[in-house]
């Protein structure tokens, strides 16, 4: 996408400075932002330096020189990839359906995709616990149809927890896809198959690339909140699989380490950011190479 | 000139005086008060309409965690809007130690019939009851419960205990379990000890179907069969399910049932302080804690209190707090790395 220069001139003196009225319309949202989100992560990260005796980066040595914690951090970070991987893989195809879909079957799509929005994050995680249990519907279902002779345990496992984050997060990588491939010129996939394209390559070829802007935008927004989860891994497997959310609860609330639990949190934010920087920077690259 | 009232003008005031005057007489004669603890089942249908009637108040009860309670007390400790607090007593030491409550003045009479180790530091605060701590077990997968803590690391069990996480009080139970089993010391002797049962605590893993700081949920897990113990609510919430009809019940094991320490303080520089010590010695009331017994299926803390008939508690092991509050940061640690972590 190309941008046109804003034109900016100097005020010659004596004459009213003129603001634009860009700024005027993001003041509001720019003051709450940097008074309910900058300022406390400022004090935040200022905690993750402050120690007993002052100045210290004690809390990122511990976290960082303590196998147990970098151990708590890649298995957040794993998590959140393949949460974010079977998102994708569910997602893609849906936002596809979504965007092609006409009338009564879009609604009913759409209904789909909303509908677990409205639904608290408890009550779908304790929907699946229930769901997960030995003579839950699963178990239910794979007895009567003679994949497994008993129960099998799906509660308080990993799988569990994958699915669980993934039920919870899909609609936020489906939302970003659908309105890139609703953009979509529909043209470009007409030229191509005017040119003897096979639909696969079509897909290779044109589609897919024109629509990896919405697979960026969407895998970091999944990405980003499976990796800060708190709610849902406590409920779907609990202590057995600490994430660093985990650890920043206990060490506000039990510990009282406010330098450990700042000092997790920034770490979080850094992975955050290089998320956001990541993508942005792909997504650029993206475009120049469409250009 | 004489004056005259019409039928109107008589309607007009009685309006407004019923708009403006008569409800601040009301509010003049039901005062409040703003209590905070955890949430317990018992606690807002039965003990405080209880109190509120006799005593013509009004409580105003926020439940929530004891740690988030100690939070929201310390973030107002300029200027306390909580008059009394009802947490477990090592969050209680916690707060004395940063003189966030104080002690309860003679006023409260009935602090004399208190059993001795009721009254914490000197009086600091009361325990208002002690709930049983053991094991909560389900009824149709174990109909007579364990007689020793040791059956529980029986490989039938494998996959089928809930063990409460080591950030919640309750926790102390199977730590102190594991101690008794890994020391051969009777189980009042283990909380110095702790440190020698987690390796046996470890060995508890197999059965271990997960680590829960989430009751309600560890509780209709037990409670639907999908595990066949957990460790360890408390009388509290066990008895109250199993009264009202869920098939499970408390274990009773040989080695003994701790004393869950429910305690009750006043904050310090709190509003209406008089109402506060009110709310706690009638809280200690012999007649009231017969209530406290039955509603909260714990042993009342009042030696004069006579229990109500076919109820019985047996000898409890009452423990050290704050050797607890002391050690349980480093024991949360360790729970989590050794006996948690996957």
């Amino acid at each position: 996408m190309s941008t046109i220069p804003y034109p900016v001139e100097s005020a010659p003196p004596g004459r009213r400075i003129e603001i634009d009225p860009r700024f005027v319309m993001a003041l509001p949202g720019l003051l709450f932002m940097g008074l309910v989100f900058a300022f406390p992560l400022a004090l935040l990260m200022s905690k993750s330096v402050v120690g007993p005796d002052g100045f210290s980066l004690a809390g990122y040595g511990r976290i960082l020189g303590d196998a147990y914690y970098r151990g708590v951090i890649w298995d957040s970070l794993t998590l959140a990839f393949r949460v974010t991987l079977i998102t994708l893989l569910l997602g893609y195809p849906a936002a596809y359906a979504l965007s092609r879909a006409k009338g009564m079957f879009q609604v009913i799509l759409f209904a789909l995709v909303f509908l677990p929005l409205t639904v608290s994050i408890i009550v779908k995680t304790f929907g699946l616990t229930i769901m997960f249990r030995r003579e839950g519907i699963l178990n239910w279902f794979l007895m009567n149809t003679g994949l497994t002779d008993a129960p099998m345990r799906f509660v308080f496992t990993e799988m569990s927890l994958v699915i669980g984050m993934v039920n919870v997060f899909l609609p936020f990588l489906i939302l970003p896809l659908y309105s890139v491939m609703r953009m979509l010129d529909a043209r470009y996939l007409d030229a191509a198959a005017t040119l003897g394209t096979s639909p696969l390559n079509t897909f290779r070829r044109v589609f897919l690339p024109l629509t990896m802007p919405g697979v960026i935008a969407g895998s970091s927004i999944v990405f980003a909140l499976s990796v800060a989860a708190y709610v849902t891994p406590g409920l779907l497997i609990g202590e057995r699989y600490m994430t660093m959310s985990m650890v920043m609860a206990k060490a506000f609330l039990n510990f009282r380490d406010y330098q450990l639990g700042s000092a997790m949190a920034c770490i979080m934010l850094v992975i955050a950011l290089a998320i956001v920087f990541l993508s942005s920077f792909l997504t650029r690259n993206l475009e120049a190479k469409a250009r | 000139m004489p004056f005259k009232m019409s039928r109107r003008s008589l309607l007009a005031g009685s309006a407004a005086a019923a708009v403006t005057g008569f409800p601040n007489v009301l509010r003049a004669q039901t005062r409040e008060i703003f209590i905070g603890g955890p949430a317990s089942p018992g606690l807002t249908d039965v003990l405080f309409p209880l109190i509120e009637k006799k005593h013509n108040m009004k409580i105003l009860f926020e439940g929530t965690n004891s740690l988030i309670n100690l939070e929201k007390i310390r973030n107002n400790k300029d200027r306390p809007t909580m008059t009394v607090t009802m947490m477990d007593d090592p969050v209680l030491v916690l707060a004395q130690r940063e003189k966030l409550i104080e002690k309860l003045p003679a006023d409260i009479t009935n602090l004399a019939q208190l059993s001795a180790d009721a009254k914490p530091n000197e009086a600091m605060w009361a325990n208002w009851c002690q709930p049983m701590c053991s094991a909560s077990h389900n009824t149709k997968s174990m109909p007579n419960g364990v007689a020793s803590y040791a059956d529980f690391w029986d490989k039938k069990y494998r996959d089928g205990l809930i063990l409460i996480s080591m950030r919640i009080t309750q926790a102390v139970a199977p730590l102190l379990a594991a101690t008794q089993l890994a020391t051969g010391k009777p189980l009042a002797e283990c909380l110095k000890l702790a440190d020698e049962g987690f390796g046996k605590l470890k060995e508890l893993r197999p059965n271990i179907l997960q680590v829960s700081t989430n009751a309600p949920q560890a509780q209709q897990l037990l409670e639907t069969g999908e595990c066949s113990a957990y460790l360890a609510p408390d009388s509290r919430t066990t008895l109250f399910r199993k009264a009202a009809g869920a098939p499970i019940d408390q274990s009773y094991p040989k080695e003994g049932v701790i004393a869950m320490p429910a305690g009750v303080a006043l904050v310090a520089n709190g509003p209406n302080k008089d109402l506060g010590i009110t709310f706690i010695n009638e809280l200690l009331n012999a007649e009231t804690q017969a209530t406290v017994a039955k509603a909260f299926f714990s042993k009342p803390t009042n030696t004069a209190t006579k229990l109500p008939e076919g109820m019985s508690f047996p000898e409890m092991v009452v423990l050290d707090w704050e050797y607890f509050a002391d050690n349980r940061n480093r024991w949360i640690e360790r729970f989590e790395r050794e006996v948690a972590a996957r």
